[in-house]
């Protein structure tokens, strides 16, 4: 059985417990099988996805001076601030785009007018976009060393003779798998299990302010040793 | 004063949670009172805020002296000296000015894409945001996010319309300059972060009954349009839905007539913010009387257009912007194209801060047979015609002057496009003497040609 406990945060005095490790940082959506749900996160959450974030990022080579574009909406600001932070306190630049098709082409102008290292999040709405503004996504992202790639925009680029990362928004959770390998995820904050259909469920931590149980990601694949691999398509 | 902020070296440095330094927290928690003002300077008098500028300015003038290619470019070609400035008024008669072209001119032809404004390294950065590019290729905005106040809006605003810290505020936003996030729990409250999107409305009426938030940001035309039609189909209780706002800031465009009454219908608090010439922003106070500028932020003139001359208080013409607080990527007598009106007189809200009013961007303007025509005096035409009243529409500007008006129009639902057509024409004749030609195309095809929260006013073809 599937169940979600969100309960709203507790509305506290933010005067005397701003940067309190259980002061609530804000509230982020999660997509999940059964549509957004909302959750939150308290500072303490937020420095240990940081954590996690860093390790992710020196993974992908981000060191001091990279410049990374970080391409997502703002209902994703849960998942993606902390990889802000994290390239931050790499000591590499971050920009930003959104993941529409308008919005592709200020992703292609950064990767125009910057030497990026890389540019994490294109989904099918920015390959929509860059089509639709006339640019090849092939030269867009061929040189960079980097390319997260979301859903069915990882296949489209591979097709295009690219080798790009599969990045994907389980929930909470931001998954960054390399090519041919599955995706490692933070063990410490997430438990993540299969039922017997293969659906890929999300426990949170105990240390967390959102409360998930065994809730269900619309996702299916296989968890194992701390890697996520997901079905085909995925 | 803002630069106090970074009294401590390493506090200023490191990065909160919230991407603000330690130090600049501290010191904004310290403010936070009873009082209706955030920071002394907001109440200042007009002298003592002339003061305060001229002090700013002549630093302002020493660091971009140094540091800003393109300032150096343009003040050598026009024989002045940054340095020679002794005063406010010495600045006003004899320092030349810049605009979007002179940055997008230096940029191209020094392969640097700040355009030359970047006055710091590179790896003080810490992010690069940049304008919706809705007219062209995007202006990059720099960010130290250890240094307060040079974001596009400071905590002022929020805690001026009733926001205090423990509040939610319900963020309908974008990712373009930076996250609007940091300023929020700079204000000490909790942000609801949600997509900026008329699909994506209906997550944010769960919400805001769940949260109960204090502040909307932001309110646009799309996502009105998207209230409207779930207020429609399901029977949402508006009134209600609004009633623990505070306030509801609206951005992007202007508010028409039939918007307005909607929202008064369901009895929304709307404070209108608008961009400070690529210098920040400008926002309605509980007054309601114009937008303030900050001025210890940046320093306001309004010129004839084209020209250099001041006009008189209560005049029209050109906005002119210094900034003099932000020391990363600042731009000086930067011409924006925006034609506003201004008052220096005080504000029944207790400042006396300049406020502007909007009249419309200079590449904006069509005429068309003589006659000079702004997107605004389009918009309640359009907004009359119920299959088009979310005002979506562009006017076709293949150059200002022209022999036609042509109008592309978003409509909603399956009508008549024939029948449509002519009743859009009839509204715009009725109003401005001049009969359009309309084309249509459904809202939602029109809305992807541009940012969430508006559309290219014009375009080209």
């Amino acid at each position: 059985m599937t169940v979600a406990l969100l309960d709203a945060p507790p509305v506290t005095s933010a005067a005397l417990t701003f940067d309190a490790p259980d002061a609530i940082w804000g509230v982020g959506s999660a997509p999940m099988a059964g549509g957004l749900v909302h959750y939150p996160l308290s500072n303490r959450d937020v420095m240990a996805d940081v954590d996690w974030a860093e390790k992710r990022l020196r993974a992908l080579g981000v060191g001091a001076g990279s410049l990374i574009d970080l391409v997502h909406n703002y209902s994703e600001c849960g998942q993606f601030w902390p990889y802000y932070l994290a390239a931050m306190r790499l000591g590499a630049q971050v920009m930003n785009g959104m993941a529409t098709p308008w919005d592709a082409g200020r992703v292609e102008m950064y990767v125009r007018r910057f030497p990026l290292h890389a540019v994490l999040g294109v989904g099918p709405q920015t390959l929509e976009g860059l089509a639709m503004f006339g640019f090849d996504a092939g030269q867009v992202f061929g040189d960079l060393a980097v390319v997260g790639a979301r859903g069915r925009a990882a296949a489209t680029l591979e097709a295009l003779n690219l080798r790009p990362h599969r990045m994907t928004l389980l929930g909470p959770l931001i998954l960054i798998a390399a090519p041919g390998e599955d995706a490692a995820y933070d063990m410490a904050e997430w438990t993540l299990e299969t039922d017997e259909d293969g659906r890929i469920l999300v426990t949170s931590g105990a240390g967390r302010a959102a409360r998930y149980a065994r809730l269900d990601t619309g996702f299916r694949g296989r968890v194992a040793d701390g890697r996520v691999g997901l079905e085909d398509g995925e | 004063m803002l630069d106090d902020a970074a009294a401590d070296p390493s506090d200023a440095m490191v990065l909160n949670p919230s991407g603000n330094s330690v130090a600049y927290q501290r010191e904004n928690v310290a403010k936070w009172s009873d009082k209706p003002f955030l920071d002394a300077v907001e109440t200042a008098s007009r002298a003592e805020i002339e003061a305060l500028q001229e002090k700013k300015l002549l630093e302002q003038l020493a660091w971009v002296a140094e540091r800003s290619a393109v300032v150096r470019e343009v003040w050598r070609a026009a024989g002045v000296d940054p340095l020679s400035i002794t005063s406010l008024e010495d600045f006003k008669a004899r320092a030349p000015f810049m605009d979007k072209d002179t940055l997008r001119d230096f940029r191209d032809r020094n392969d640097d894409p700040f355009g030359g404004v970047l006055c710091v390294d590179r790896a003080e950065i810490h992010n690069i945001g940049s304008s919706s590019g809705t007219t062209g290729d995007p202006t990059l905005f720099a960010e130290r996010w250890n240094r307060p106040y040079e974001g596009p809006f400071t905590p002022r605003e929020y805690w001026h319309l009733g926001l205090r810290p423990g509040d939610y505020v319900l963020e309908l936003s974008t990712v373009l300059r930076g996250v609007a996030h940091r300023i929020t729990r700079a204000a000490g409250a909790i942000p609801l972060m949600l997509n900026h999107d008329p699909n994506e409305v209906e997550q944010a009426v769960e919400w805001i009954l769940k949260y109960r938030p204090t502040i909307f940001f932001m309110l646009s035309s799309p996502v009105i349009y998207g209230l409207e039609r779930l207020e429609r189909e399901k029977g949402i209780d508006m009134v209600d839905l609004f009633s623990s706002f505070k306030a509801c800031i609206y951005g992007g465009e202007p508010i028409g007539p039939r918007m307005q009454r909607t929202m008064d219908r369901w009895g929304v608090k709307v404070f209108e913010f608008s961009s400070l010439g690529d210098s920040g922003t400008i926002w309605e106070c509980q007054a309601k009387d114009g937008f303030h500028a900050w001025e210890d932020i940046a320093i306001v003139e309004v010129l004839e257009p084209g020209g250099d001359r001041h006009v008189a208080d209560g005049e029209g013409g050109e906005l002119v912007v210094t900034a003099i607080h932000n020391k990363t990527d600042p731009l000086i007598r930067y011409r924006s194209g925006d034609f506003v009106r201004y008052t220096k007189a005080p504000c029944a809200c207790g400042r006396e801060h300049v406020r502007l009013w909007l009249a419309g961007r200079l590449g904006d303007e069509v005429v068309v047979d003589g006659v000079s025509i702004l997107p605004r005096d389009i918009w309640t035409a359009v907004e009359e015609v119920p299959e088009t009243a979310a005002a979506l529409f562009q006017i076709i500007r293949p150059q200002r002057e022209l022999t036609e008006l042509k109008l592309r129009v978003g409509y909603d639902g399956q009508p008549d496009l024939d029948d449509v057509a002519r009743r859009v024409a009839d509204q715009v004749e009725a109003r401005i003497k001049v009969r359009p030609r309309v084309e249509l195309i459904p809202n939602s095809e029109l809305i992807k040609l541009g940012p969430p929260h508006k559309i290219p006013r014009v375009a080209k073809a």
